[in-house]
């Protein structure tokens, strides 16, 4: 579905807004950026120290995407360049390699009035016609061959992986579609109304770019967020945002928690219990019934999911909310939205685990649930693209074992060599075929042998696969779902 | 080989693919370059992103081992799991529940505030606890509410009061504060909330915008026309819902007020049961003492009897008198009121024809007599100001006072459109009552002394008495009628009482020659009225001396609150019992000596009672009771005008004295010969109740009297019937009802109650008399004490002069 939303023309408007924000500083003023003071601005590239996991001092370049002034101490904003946006940081003068710096440089091939030195967008219809007219001839440009490849991550680079072919080939004409009626409509830049993601990142700007929480406390947790969230604007000078760990209602203070959670009684997430074994509970909740929760819980996943977008409400989607109880209540672990008519046999639009439950099997226990109500509904799904690099990982991950567990388990009858149509695959795990195509050919399963297409395991699979189910203690027991589908197409609304 | 020369074919995926162990397949790497025949499937991520480092390195290191290394992991921001407090803020235990969680629908609308009280707020709350009544949550209602009420600019004071139903104070106090605090305040609003769309469609870039409808999808999904309309519709009745809501809402405020009240005056009820208030003595005490604050309703007293007519009849009473002050003008009952209680004057029904005048018998109807005599509570107005929605909607009336109020218990009938003639003069089959006061009768003027022929008599606009004269052949025959002849001191009270009564229903037929009416006016075959003057009074000594003395006590009663007001208002009541009686002459004049009997004896308590008392008090009394009986006397001689007013003024004397017994009933006209041959006595108690009557009264027998009494002053309304003042002197009770509710209930049950508790307790009630007085001071000066309607009326001595000629009191002779 992301994919859709970038068509060729859409990439097209991408690019100035990128592209001017980027080079824009040079183009109007050259000298302020390579001013005698050396000053730093917004665009400007250096190495900047930063601290990996095994604790070791690394100096990634990085560029500097915003600059402020607090109490006459300059912070920059950094975004280390082949570094996922979630590591970007506010870092101060002493972790910048002044000595590395590249000024942002003035491209050739962008028009002079394009290099708007603001980097917010003005009004937004202007903007975008000025994107349009300007940009369009520059687009079969790729950001790879194109000089300045290097920093323009969002930018071009996303449009030419949109405008690739073969990513999906419905997409492409369904995108044009959409797209043409679109500006035919005269409605600038509303994305698409279905899906819950966006790849086309013509809404993206320098403000969204940019985390605006700093940290987020929710129940006996403090997260620390990835990426930009529309919270009000008010509470995004707050050092804490307080959240109900039960409702998620958002509040200023401290006492303000205080004080919601001796008017919230609730205590698990306002919905009906389609699952529960042991500790763990699926809530599913209604966008269209219940939109207060569904939207503070969209503004919580969206400080962890970069390409969600909450252009739109929350009717069209159902919420999967898993959840861990203890004697306090049943805390909120992760969760998954689905579209209730999905066009695109989408069966996730947006997946979470929060950041404290990371890494400990939440993930797959989610997507192995999502892939469940696809098994009840007697469909085959998969998640709304883009994936992120974790939701691939996790996806990855889960697709393989889910396979391989078939494949292992298949018994040769009478003697002769188990077989599996990848259908037949898809049929029992309602992964989508494309899905298992992918897998099998990641894990170089598929050969062609003598004629014929062949799957074959490995011992390296195999005992990989052993070791990783070991691991794998969660999974979701069928028989602990009370889950009825309903057909959303006959409600006429959602 | 072969093998490699051909190209694979596409993969299919409904094609079995055989399963193997490549241990199996020695000779698979042989076959391993066309493998590149699968499309190779894209992962689903943006390119560039999939391109990361940390990615990248986590997927080779995910092939290179099969599974991710510890320190291969993508990294992300660190999150915390050790926020202390947690155990605190978060309440206590929540026991999984067996079944699995089923959400109610509409279960999530609690309906609390969505703002949160921050410590700023906090630290305002407890400063303002001090002051008044406030609460946290109270505090955010309001907030929220103000909040909600707002748009883009915050709501007025005004708004705010009318959003909040907290009382004035407090709304100001808060709302100062939102007002200050939403100043400084950042955002939008004290709520935090996600930006809405604009509808302009400016905010479609805005990053802070979310959750934008989904209005296309209307247009674009299905074209149908009547997804627009019906999702209006659906607007509408979402609207209507919610109005609904609201008058439910208000629906259960007024309900829950209503339990409440009813739950208090239950409760006041056993209070009061407990304490053996019987007679409402307790709750009048305390109810005087109330007095300052103005109730917003009466709170009804209702003594507790056993009789269940007493009550009944007061529930009459003030339906009744509601009813007349409505319409005095006209003084229109509906006849099937009548019907109600034929029962309470029995003597009314029984009354033969000679000593009644049948015509008078709708007029002195047995609930009229109540009429004026003052409930303290009944179930019908007990039930209506339950209901007290009215009383409420009262309080934030936007007309002020001259707003039409509708008076609990009473009727409001809507105008006889089909009848035009229903005045109180024309004949029933008119509509009207054809009642025996409006037919025409000789009259005789007091100035110039005439006698003017056949006259009726009727009230005009501003309770102006007027004469209809009526043409008769004998017009000249009457003028020389010799009045003096009439009003001759052989003419006894008593025989004009007697005779009175048996003339009433005269027929018409006039005897040809002037002794022949002389005859029949003396043998008061005809009726004769004439304005009646002071000097005409015939009154013995014992009754001049009763006057002056009752006119004293009346007066110190006023000025110094005592024995004296309670007997005063005993006097009143016995004057007025007995006055309207119809008596036999041996019922007359036994009547009159027991009255002059009664009246010593009662003077001699009173002096009693006076000497018992301090000296300086029994001066004072002495003294001030001189001195109005001067003025009384001032008045009296002021009185030889003949003014409805000064009539009226009058009356009201004589019925407080008890002298009315001569001239009874001035201005009614028609004597009303109301025969109660077992009340004679029964009045007789009444009159000297702190003597030994009090014991006898039993609540049957004051309910007589009390009717009898409201007799007499109905019929002084009829006579001066726009003139509220006439009525007050009369009785405290008669005066207070028409205007504040509390006084009302109250004054008239100190009235009655007095004179029964007075041997008994006689210091409560004192008490209570002076409650009494006080009130009734209060009342509106026009229904005060008689000394100060008297001023007014002697100031407009001159202007009445000048219609003496044609407005002329009357009274039966």
């Amino acid at each position: 579905m992301a994919e859709v939303v970038s068509p060729v023309p859409g990439a097209g408007r991408r690019e100035p807004g990128e592209v001017g924000r980027a080079r824009g500083p040079p183009v109007a003023d050259p000298g302020a950026a390579l001013s005698p003071q050396g000053e730093i601005i917004e665009g400007c590239r250096l190495p900047v120290l930063r601290r990996n996991q095994d604790n070791e001092d690394e100096w990634p370049l990085a560029e500097i995407l915003s600059v402020k002034d607090i109490s006459g101490r300059k912070l920059f904003y950094v975004h280390y360049i082949d570094f996922n946006k979630r590591l970007d940081e506010w870092v101060t003068h002493e972790r910048l390699d002044l000595k590395k710096i590249q000024f942002p440089k003035k491209e050739a091939k962008t028009p002079t009035k394009n290099g708007l030195p603001g980097s917010r967008p003005g009004s937004p219809e202007r903007e975008v016609k000025r994107k349009v007219e300007v940009v369009s001839p520059a687009t079969p440009v790729p950001s790879e061959t194109a000089p300045t490849s290097v920093f323009p991550q969002n930018g071009s680079a996303r449009r030419a992986v949109a405008a690739q072919p073969g990513r999906k080939r419905k997409s492409n004409c369904l995108g044009t579609d959409e797209d043409s009626q679109d500006s035919s409509d005269g409605i600038p830049s509303a994305p698409r109304m279905t899906g819950s993601l966006v790849s086309d990142r013509s809404h993206d700007d320098i403000v969204t770019r940019m985390k605006n929480i700093e940290c987020i406390e929710l129940g006996r947790h403090r997260l620390k967020p990835w990426y930009f969230s529309p919270y009000p604007q008010e509470l995004t000078t707050l050092p804490v945002l307080y959240l109900c760990e039960f409702c998620l209602k958002y509040g200023r203070s401290l006492k303000c928690l205080q004080r919601h959670l001796t008017k919230c009684d609730l205590r698990h997430p306002p919905g009906n219990e389609i699952y529960r074994k042991g500790t763990i509970s699926f809530f599913e909740i209604d966008g269209r019934k219940n939109k207060s929760y569904s939207q503070n819980l969209c503004l919580l996943a969206k400080c962890f999911l970069d390409h969600k977008t909450l252009y739109y409400d929350t009717d069209p989607f159902l919420f999967y909310v898993m959840t861990e109880y203890d004697c306090k209540g049943f805390h909120i672990v992760g969760y998954f939205s689905k579209e209730k008519e999905s066009t695109e046999d989408y069966n996730v639009a947006c997946i979470l685990t929060l950041p404290p439950y990371q890494r400990r099997g939440y993930g797959k226990l989610l997507i192995e649930f999502s892939y469940e109500l696809s098994k009840v509904e007697g469909k085959t799904g998969t998640p709304e693209k883009p994936l992120s690099d974790l939701g691939l990982l996790s996806y990855r991950s889960y697709w393989s074992q889910t396979i391989l567990e078939i494949l292992m388990g298949l018994k040769s009858e009478s003697g002769e060599r188990p077989q599996i149509t990848i259908n037949e695959i898809s049929e029992i795990t309602s992964i989508k075929k494309e899905d298992v195509i992918s897998t099998l050919q990641y894990l170089n399963l598929i050969n062609y042998y003598k004629g014929q297409y062949i799957l074959t395991l490995s011992e390296d699979i195999v005992d990989g696969h052993e070791r990783a189910m070991l691991k794998r203690l969660l999974r979701i027991d069928s028989k602990c779902l009370h889950f009825t589908p309903k057909d959303w197409s006959k409600r006429g609304k959602w | 080989m072969s093998k490699l020369s051909f190209r694979a074919r596409a993969l299919d995926a409904s094609k079995p693919l055989p399963v193997f162990r490549c241990e199996d397949l020695p000779d698979l790497h042989e076959y391993a370059s066309i493998n590149r025949a699968v499309p190779q499937m894209p992962t689903g991520m943006e390119k560039e992103e999939e391109s990361e480092h940390h990615l990248q390195r986590a997927i080779s290191a995910q092939q290179v081992y099969g599974e991710k290394r510890d320190n291969m992991v993508i990294p992300v921001p660190e999150a915390e799991s050790n926020i202390a407090y947690y155990e605190s803020i978060y309440p206590g235990e929540f026991k999984m529940p067996k079944q699995l969680i089923h959400i109610q629908p509409f279960s999530l609308d609690a309906e609390q505030p969505d703002y949160d009280l921050d410590s700023e707020d906090e630290v305002f709350v407890n400063k303002l606890k001090k002051k008044m009544d406030i609460c946290p949550l109270q505090f955010e209602e309001m907030i929220d509410r103000l909040e909600k009420g707002s748009g883009q600019q915050p709501v007025s004071l005004q708004e705010a009061k009318l959003l909040l139903k907290e009382d004035d104070e407090l709304i100001r106090e808060v709302y100062e504060y939102w007002i200050k605090k939403r100043k400084n305040c950042r955002g939008p609003s004290l709520i935090p909330s996600v930006k809405q769309e604009k509808r302009d469609g400016s905010s479609t870039n805005d990053p802070y915008v979310a959750f934008r409808r989904r209005t296309e999808k209307m247009q674009t999904r299905k074209n149908r026309k009547n997804d627009e309309a019906s999702y209006e519709k659906m607007l509408k009745l979402r609207r209507d819902l919610s109005r609904a809501v609201t008058i439910l809402e208000m629906i259960k405020r007024r309900e829950k007020s209503k339990r409440e009240l009813l739950h208090l005056t239950l409760e006041i009820m056993e209070k009061r049961y407990n304490l053996g208030d019987y007679n409402g003595e307790i709750m009048s005490e305390v109810m005087a003492q109330r007095q300052p604050m103005k109730p917003t309703y009466a709170i009804p007293i209702i003594p507790i009897t056993n009789s269940s007519q007493f009550k009944h009849q007061e529930a009459m009473d003030v339906k009744e008198f509601k009813v007349n002050k409505q319409d005095k003008a006209d003084l229109i009952r509906p006849k099937r009121k009548y019907e109600k209680k034929p029962k309470v004057l029995p003597s009314s029904a029984a009354a033969t024809p000679q000593q009644t005048s049948p015509a008078a018998l709708p007029v002195f109807n047995a609930k009229d007599l109540n009429q004026y005599d003052f409930p303290s509570s009944d179930e019908e107005p007990l039930s209506q100001v339950l209901s007290g929605s009215s009383e409420a909607e009262e309080e934030n009336d936007p007309d002020g006072p001259f707003a039409f109020r509708r008076k609990a218990g009473c009727q409001y009938y809507a105008p006889h459109l089909d009848q035009t003639g229903n005045w109180p003069w024309t004949s029933p089959k008119d509509g009207g009552l054809g009642d025996v006061r409006y037919r025409y009768c000789l009259t005789t003027l007091t100035v110039p002394q005439r006698c003017i022929g056949f006259a009726r008599r009727r009230v005009g606009r501003g309770g102006r008495v007027l004469l209809d004269r009526a043409h008769s052949d004998y017009d000249g025959v009457f003028r020389h009628l010799d009045l003096d002849m009439l009003s001759s001191p052989q003419h006894s009270p008593v025989s004009q009482f007697a005779n009175t009564s048996e003339t009433n229903t005269s027929d018409r037929s006039f005897s040809k020659d002037l002794s022949q009416i002389l005859v029949n006016i003396k043998s008061c075959r005809w009726r004769h009225f004439r304005p009646r003057t002071p000097s005409l009074h015939d009154s013995d000594n014992d009754e001049l001396s009763c006057r002056k003395l009752y006119r004293s006590i009346n007066r110190t009663g006023t000025a110094q609150p005592g024995t004296q007001t309670c007997s005063t208002s005993t006097q009143s009541k016995s004057g007025s019992g007995s006055a309207h009686f119809a008596f036999t002459a041996e019922q007359y004049q036994q009547h009159q000596q027991q009255l002059a009997l009664m009246q010593k004896q009662q003077l001699a308590q009173i002096q009693q009672q006076q000497a018992n008392s301090n000296s300086s008090t029994n001066t004072s009394q002495g003294f001030v009771s001189k001195t109005l009986d001067s003025a009384s006397a001032q008045f009296a001689a002021s009185a030889l005008v003949t003014s409805e007013q000064l009539m009226g003024f009058k009356m009201k004397d004589d019925v407080v004295l008890g002298i009315g017994v001569n001239g009874v009933l001035p201005a009614s006209g028609v004597y009303k010969g109301l025969h109660l041959s077992s009340n004679t006595p029964t009045a007789l108690v009444h009159t000297s109740p702190s003597t030994a009557g009090s014991p006898l009264l039993q609540p049957s027998n004051m309910t007589q009297t009390s009717s009898s009494h409201s007799a007499l002053s109905h019929q002084v309304t009829a006579a001066n019937s726009a003139t509220t003042q006439v009525l007050i002197g009369n009785n405290i009770r008669l005066t207070v009802p028409s205007s504040v509710a509390t006084v009302n209930s109250i004054a008239p049950i100190n009235a009655r109650h007095i004179p029964r508790t007075l041997s008994a307790v006689p210091s409560s009630a004192l008490k209570l008399a002076a409650a009494a007085n006080c009130q009734v001071s209060k009342v509106p000066s026009s229904s005060s004490v008689d000394s100060v309607p008297r001023e007014n009326h002697e100031s407009e001595k001159p202007a009445l002069n000048n219609i003496a000629d044609n407005t002329v009191a009357m009274e039966v002779t």
